[in-house]
């Protein structure tokens, strides 16, 4: 729509994202006016519905939140459940949460590196272009997901809602000869896994470095996970059961989804940029020194490389998958006895989109009587407009069905999963 | 495993948008009978899951919700050939890479299934929900039976 200097374009859905959401951009005088990333996917009620079940349900009922990570949900809600019962699981079965993890990383990465971010580097609107031109590359892609799917569904006992995931550790431990065979195809994909970082490597990004406050867990001995303080390179460091005295949710009428900031300083900016520039000290040194081959540094403000950094962290979950089953041995129980009792618990685990807390009140019986769920999508969202407001400015040249692209393409940086956070694209542009 | 000589049953669905678990249903309508050396499974509707799920199978059907506007509860049964002309129809989803897609790249990488069959049902209801529309329940019993007829055309155990 066009009226004098005012200017409307419109994307109705949001292509190569999870969920439904939409965009509104106003221009007057080829000046930025606002920007709103809408988020108009139904709430879901999760937080609602938890309330009155039983602590031990909460994994199975939150995996239903995401179907691309509900590995994330579920060692959320373990470890919040753990904490607030006085457990805690260690050893091997610790081992074994970190490598359906690894799993979940992987087929998460993948599918967004390849299928729903690549194609706008090259030029592309799919994967299916991509492999009219580079067939053997889209294989590789969908062999080295399956591998991630695998993991998934070798520990969780399949690959989309896993059904293994226990208060305590898992109902059954896989066996020792399974992670073998898994071990085999994990050779391969380690390799798929550099080539993955070469690709995107080669890619052209735009110069635009930010300055953000990247907030991540860090641990002393590893590249988070499941466990950790949480930081930040603006001075946080606070242990998890403190989130809500430093963060805080509000509701904006153009979204269905809560954002979210820091109490003191404002928006912030979760996942694997936020990951990687905080704890590349803690990746293993082969990981370390393929980043740096990629023409990466040890700290990354370019939102457009988070596709380099999802190829890095995709090797590094291979390898760290490698090293927790040459080591695995069968446990003798697969999960920590828990006696239900009144409290409150905290989880906060690295979604491959970034930091997802929980945490839950629990009665004397272990019924759920309060529950707070906060995903990496809804924490992103102010900073997905921040970057629009400085990167459109720089695209006001181009024509309408560019700039919808690129602001397209800066919003699958975050790759986000609109349907999380709601406990999909629709962008308007308005030039007057 | 080399499944080349056998078949799946690929029943895509959502159990919470009310006619979108057509194809779950049709599938669990199956599982009450005895078909030897099929698998029979349901699947979310993602594409590369899609894909997992179908390879190396030589015989593969699939059952979806389809909404193109004509009357609820036709029957439609179609192979890669006729899907191209009516993959729109099954584009309602929020899966990232969804039927259409996931057909269109197994295609491209010469990953089709030899022998694929997609029957789609006429939905107009894809709101919160677990009721069927009635005419989409009725063509679910339908679909299921023109299945049964293919492996069991006789005596068929219920198990």
């Amino acid at each position: 729509m066009k009226n004098n200097n005012s200017k409307t374009i419109k994307v109705d859905y949001l292509a190569r994202v999870e969920g439904e959401g939409a965009l509104h951009i106003k221009i007057k005088d080829d000046q930025l006016i606002d920007v709103k990333f809408i988020i108009f996917e139904p709430p879901r009620f999760f937080e609602a519905f938890l309330r009155g079940r039983n602590y031990y349900e909460a994994p199975d009922i939150t995996a239903r939140i995401c179907g691309i990570c509900p590995i994330a949900y579920q060692m959320g809600a373990s470890h919040a459940m753990e904490d607030a019962l006085g457990v805690k699981v260690d050893g091997v079965l610790r081992d074994l949460r970190r490598l359906i993890y690894c799993g979940e990383w992987i087929e998460s990465h993948v599918l967004h590196v390849y299928m729903l971010h690549a194609p706008d580097f090259l030029g592309m609107h799919d994967a299916l272009q991509i492999s009219q031109v580079h067939p053997e590359l889209v294989k590789q892609a969908l062999q080295l997901k399956k591998i991630g799917n695998e993991i998934v569904s070798l520990i969780g006992g399949r690959e989309i809602h896993p059904i293994n995931v226990r208060i305590g550790g898992f109902y059954k431990a896989p066996a020792k000869k399974d992670l073998l065979k898994l071990a085999e195809k994990l050779n391969w994909a380690k390799e798929a896994a550099f080539d993955m970082i070469q690709f995107t490597s080669k890619l052209d990004f735009p110069d635009f470095d930010q300055d953000y406050e990247f907030v991540a867990l860090s641990h002393p001995d590893e590249y988070p996970l499941n466990e950790g303080r949480l930081i930040s390179n603006k001075g946080l460091d606070i242990d998890i059961s403190e989130f809500e005295n430093h963060f805080e949710e509000s509701h904006v009428k153009h979204s269905t989804s809560l954002h979210a900031v820091l109490k003191k300083r404002g928006e912030y900016k979760v996942g694997p940029l936020a990951r990687y520039n905080l704890n590349f000290e803690k990746l293993p040194d082969e990981v370390q020194k393929a980043a740096l081959s990629a023409g990466l540094k040890k700290e990354c403000h370019n939102p457009f490389k988070s596709i380099i950094i999802r190829s890095v962290e995709t090797l590094f979950a291979v390898d760290e998958a490698l090293k927790i089953i040459d080591k695995y041995e069968e446990p003798e129980e697969s999960f920590i006895e828990i006696t239900p009792k009144a409290g409150r618990g905290y989880g906060c685990t690295e979604a491959p989109r970034g930091i997802c807390y929980h945490s839950y009140e629990l009665d004397d019986n272990g019924i759920i009587t309060d529950a707070n769920i906060v995903p990496p999508t809804s924490q992103n969202q102010k900073v997905i407009e921040r970057d629009l407001r400085n990167f459109i400015p720089l695209h006001l040249h181009l024509s309408d069905d560019e700039l919808k692209w690129k602001c397209e393409q800066a919003i699958r940086n975050y790759d986000p999963c609109i349907s999380c956070s709601c406990h999909f694209l629709n962008l308007t542009v308005e030039r007057t | 495993m080399n499944n080349s000589s056998k078949t799946i049953i690929i029943g895509i669905g959502h159990e919470y948008r009310c006619d979108d678990r057509v194809g779950l249903v049709v599938i669990r309508n199956l599982q009450k009978y005895n078909i030897p050396d099929v698998t029979i499974t349901e699947a979310s509707g993602e594409g590369t899951q899609l894909m997992q799920l179908w390879e190396n199978y030589n015989r593969v059907i699939l059952i979806d919700a389809a909404y193109s506007g004509k009357t609820v509860g036709e029957i439609y049964r179609f192979n890669y050939d006729d899907l191209y002309k009516f993959k729109k129809w099954f584009a309602c989803s929020s899966h990232t890479f969804s039927l259409p897609q996931a057909l269109e790249l197994a295609k491209q990488l010469d990953q089709l299934p030899p022998d694929l069959t997609i029957f789609g049902i006429e939905s107009n209801n894809f709101n919160n929900g677990t009721t069927l529309s009635e005419p989409v329940e009725a063509a679910a019993e339908i679909v299921t039976h023109l299945i049964l007829n293919e492996f069991t055309p006789k005596k068929r155990a219920v198990v």
